[in-house]
């Protein structure tokens, strides 16, 4: 059929979802987010680093030497204890070791410090210590220890509550002369494995809990140079934006995608529609489109207003004049993409509560398990990058980064053509996909 | 009753017909079959639908939505063959594209005004912009909803609505139109203005009536088929129906006291109570024996009765429950 | 009414409405300690899957309550019966209600019995933030007729508490665990003037 005719219903079906009380909600949430977390937040710009100033904050860096004794000191409290600090998902989570397992991390502590188990039993036999159990609050903190964060309103939970200095009532110690760098990182990865992973000793956590140290002024200038040049200043703020704006396309684009495809049936006007020659792909396509890009237009519209919020602040400066057009487009599009068609797939093939569910538990488990930054899982729904700097660490996992989006947005593809599909056999009357929390559906007529 | 494809030239002109051949303006069914689960849905339907008004009659449940929109495409048959004006079934898209279907429980977009609503199924339909006003605004007129097409469908009554459902089904110009129990709900004058839109409809295609009410059947069709339970129990035209049920169909006074008596023994189709007398109209193979019994000539409805009873249909309260 | 009739109409709405959304419930109830530590914790720890998670039961319990009737013939249908519809509308909402302090007192006991320092006050907090968002949801989905927009007022409100946290005042669900429980009664009785805002709106518009 001409393609004329697929604008226009294009354009219907934009108009249907623009006239959608669960679109209006969409757009509301999106700009309260952009306005509460992102307008407000950017304030004024970011001071640049002067030589001689009395701290330019803390900075996690792997220095052997600090992370390897705080890291040991950490695990003797814990082994004692015998309560280890994880956060598996991105909750906060408390192990405590069987026998087995414990023997195995007495092994691990007796080959850092060249203790002997006599030694180190010695440990256990003091009396217990109260763990000050303030520094594990999670759910709290954003930002990681000195580094300037713009915001600490974040969703993650924060590994990072550093134990304190020497402790006096910890007998002393000392870590084995033999012990190499390697071979501790090493062990650390054993005993996080006994934790059950996502322990302070995983790769993940270590050296923002063990190893922060005070910024010198060469770092916080290289960080600054980074923003003014690499990132031509608006690169920086439009990852932040993205961060913000991601959270929010991780699950409310489903309930857009649910409440289009349930109208049909709730209008009653499946039948006529079936009936009409238009192809299934033709509807189902159409209708993708539309949810997409109407959801797209706040995106533009709050990209666009905190391109133009962050330019007023550096006035003067040389800046990409489309970094946010750039990052709505390649970071916020396919996560959009993806989530409007996993909604409209579950919807045909279960029902709209099923694709609401789902999604959730997906958003849910997708935010609270990674990190503020730094990490860019290959198959993560939700990106996030907490700050205006560390473009270092980025641009290191962009390989993942791209592989990200791509991957999302072939899903997002494959995901519509297998709606259509789903479509075209319900309305040949063949009955598949399963029905829950479905009420008043018709499966067989009585005719 | 033979009409040539080139008076559809509205269709060709949106290429949806195009592969209809010359001549062929007819539904054939053979041996079809249909099953939801273990329930057998369809048993063994042989039909041919020519052109002009077709009923089917039929009691609810009797199958008669199952068959009208497997003939719509809209459910797979097990077995047999369908084809509709030389189209097999099978080919859904271009069934799509000649059929018009107006199911028995529908609406519309509730937030859309009437113009809007056929707007879009014209869209659906492949219609482009220029022919689809043409259309709707021909249509409006034709079901009198003109002054009310920018009304929310929300607004609407049920009889407007059902005009309206009407329109979108012939906005395509399509060779057939499938009409599943239109006339439920609608009131009399309603009901006699809808019967005569569909015949007026009926001279230029095939139009498929499905209803469990024996007066629309009466005041419109030629061809009927009585469905129960999934078989056809009968084909023909009405005054062959009628022609079967002749001397089959009395009438008597009878005292108040033996009515209870006489429904028993007897299928009744009407009743008319005058103090204490009552005349009953009933159906029976023979002259019953009761006294004053006088042969009636049999209406649609009792020859419609007549039909079920013969083929051995429980006959309860009367076929409309 | 008399009791029996109403015994069983709970009855037929329970087994048809409510099953699915209970095995939902509970899903995430059962999830709770997968996630969430649940034993030894202190007072404030202890009030994170409570108040963070569980809460989250009160959205699924609640927002399905007008959907039965979502679609307006049976809703049309229902309405022409004796029974009062939002009478039977209100039934649900009850029996959702006891589901819900079923389900947290359930956790609660869980935890108490994992050595966490919960009591009644937990339960209490629990229950009035579960409530609240239970109730923006059902208010939701009753205003709209829409029970997709009741989830989404639901998971958005859930979502804010998470950015703008104790700006919310008194309307702060995860306070608890915070450290402060004090806007737990304002929560309770918001909610229940939310209901009753919301029933006198379905009986105004819809009678």
């Amino acid at each position: 059929m001409k393609g004329g005719s697929f604008f226009a219903l294009y354009i219907r079906e934009c108009k249907k979802v623009l006239c959608s009380l669960t679109f209006l909600l969409y757009a509301a949430a999106v700009f309260a987010m952009f306005y509460t977390q992102f307008y407000l937040e950017v304030n004024g710009p970011e001071i640049e680093p002067k030589p001689g100033e009395s701290g330019y904050g803390m900075v996690a860096r792997e220095v052997p030497e600090i992370l390897m004794p705080r890291a040991t000191e950490n695990l003797l409290w814990e082994y004692r204890s015998n309560s280890y600090v994880a956060y598996p998902i991105g909750f906060y989570k408390e192990v405590r070791l069987k026998e087995k397992d414990r023997q195995k991390m007495a092994d691990i502590i007796c080959e850092i410090t060249g203790m002997t188990q006599e030694e180190l039993n010695r440990f256990e036999g003091k009396e217990e210590n109260d763990l000050d159990k303030s520094d594990k609050t999670s759910f709290e903190v954003g930002g990681e220890n000195g580094i300037r964060e713009i915001d600490n309103n974040s969703f993650v939970v924060d590994g990072t509550g550093n134990m304190g200095d020497e402790d006096p009532s910890l007998p002393e110690y000392h870590i084995s002369e033999s012990m190499t760098y390697e071979r501790f990182r090493e062990l650390m990865r054993a005993a996080d494995d006994l934790i059950g992973g996502g322990s302070r000793y995983s790769d993940k956590y270590i050296v923002t809990n063990f190893s922060n140290v005070p910024k010198t002024y060469e770092e916080a200038r290289k960080e600054y140079e980074q923003l003014t040049k690499e990132d031509k200043v608006t690169g920086s703020y439009a990852r932040l934006y993205c961060d913000y704006i991601g959270v929010m396309l991780g699950i409310l684009p489903v309930f857009v995608a649910v409440s289009l495809m349930q109208l049909d049936r709730k209008a009653r006007m499946e039948a006529l529609i079936y009936s009409r020659c238009a192809s299934s792909a033709r509807i189902i396509f159409a209708r993708y489109m539309a949810l997409v890009s109407v959801m797209f237009l706040p995106i533009i519209i709050t990209a666009g207003i905190g391109q133009a919020r962050v330019m007023g602040f550096y006035q003067g400066m040389d800046m990409d004049l489309f970094a946010f057009a750039k990052e709505a487009l390649i970071w916020m599009l396919p996560s959009l993409m993806a989530v409007t068609a996993i909604g409209m797939v579950i919807t045909e093939f279960a029902s709209g509560l099923v694709a609401i569910l789902l999604q959730g538990a997906w958003w849910f488990v997708s935010l609270f398990s990674g990190g503020l930054s730094g990490e860019i899982g290959k198959f993560s729904l939700i990106i996030r990058h907490n700050s205006l700097y560390k473009r270092d660490i980025l641009m290191s996992l962009y390989g993942n980064f791209l592989f990200n989006r791509v991957f999302f947005t072939l899903l997002a593809v494959l995901l519509v053509m297998l709606t259509a599909v789903i479509y075209e056999e319900k309305r040949r009357g063949r009955n598949i996909g399963i029905r829950f929390f479905v009420k008043n559906r018709k499966n067989q007529p009585a005719a | 009753m033979e009409v040539e494809a080139g008076k559809y030239a509205g269709i060709k002109k949106e290429g949806v017909a195009g592969k209809v051949g010359a001549g062929q303006n007819q539904i054939r069914i053979s041996g079809v079959n249909k099953y939801y689960g273990r329930k057998q849905a369809l048993t063994d339907i042989n039909l041919t639908i020519q052109q002009g008004m077709f009923g089917l009659l039929g009691r609810n449940g009797a199958g008669k939505t199952t068959l009208m929109k497997t003939l719509a495409a809209l459910h797979k048959k097990q077995s047999g063959t369908i084809s509709v004006c030389g189209i097999p079934i099978e080919q859904a898209k271009e069934i799509r594209g000649i059929t018009g279907y107006l199911p028995q429980d529908f609406s519309m977009y509730p937030s859309m005004t009437v113009e809007e609503s056929l707007d879009y199924l014209g869209i659906l339909s492949g219609m482009d912009g220029n022919l689809r006003r043409e259309r709707e605004e021909m249509l409006l007129k034709r079901v009198n909803l003109t002054e009310h097409k920018t009304k929310k469908v929300r607004a609407l009554s049920g009889g407007m609505k059902r005009r309206l459902g009407i329109a979108q089904a012939l906005l395509h110009n399509p060779k057939v139109l499938i009409v599943d129990e239109p006339t439920a709900g609608l009131d009399p004058e309603e009901r006699i203005r809808f019967r005569n839109l569909l015949c007026e409809v009926a001279e230029e295609r095939i139009v498929i009536l499905s209803t469990h009410i024996v007066g629309d059947i009466e005041a419109t069709c030629e061809d009927i088929a009585i469905m129960n339970e999934g078989h056809i129990l009968w084909q023909g035209t009405v005054s062959g129906l009628l022609s079967d049920a002749k001397g089959k169909v009395f009438t008597i006074n009878i005292n108040k006291k033996f009515l209870a008596q006489v429904k028993k023994d007897y299928i009744v189709t009407g009743m008319l109570v005058q103090n204490e007398f009552t005349t009953v109209r009933l159906i029976s193979d023979k002259m019953p024996t009761l006294n004053g019994a006088e042969v009636a000539e049999p209406n649609v409805e009792d020859a419609y009765m007549y039909c079920l009873y013969r083929n051995g249909c429980e006959l309860g309260g009367g076929a409309e429950e | 009414m008399e009791f029996g009739f109403l015994l069983k109409i709970v009855k037929i709405n329970l087994r048809h409405n409510f099953l699915p959304h209970l095995a939902a419930a509970l899903g995430i109830a059962l999830l709770a300690p997968v996630i969430f530590e649940t034993s030894s914790l202190d007072a404030k720890l202890a009030a994170q899957p409570l108040e963070m998670f569980l809460c989250l039961v009160g959205a699924i319990l609640f927002t399905p309550v007008f959907l039965p009737e979502q679609d307006e013939n049976i809703r049309d249908l229902i309405r022409s019966k004796q029974t009062n519809y939002l009478a039977v509308c209100a039934l649900r909402f009850l029996y959702s209600v006891f589901t819900l302090a079923a389900i947290i007192a359930c956790f609660t006991l869980f935890m108490r019995s994992c050595e966490s320092a919960v009591g009644l006050q937990h339960f209490f907090g629990a229950f009035a933030s579960a409530l609240f968002l239970g109730v923006l949801g059902f208010s939701g989905a009753g205003i709209s007729g829409n029970v997709t927009v009741g989830y989404m007022v639901a998971m958005i409100y859930y979502i804010v508490n998470f950015t703008l946290k104790e700006k919310l005042g008194n309307f702060y669900l995860f306070s608890m665990s915070s450290g402060n429980g004090e806007g737990k009664v304002f929560l309770l009785a918001a909610a229940l003037l939310l209901v009753v805002v919301v029933f006198e709106w379905k009986k105004v518009k819809e009678g």
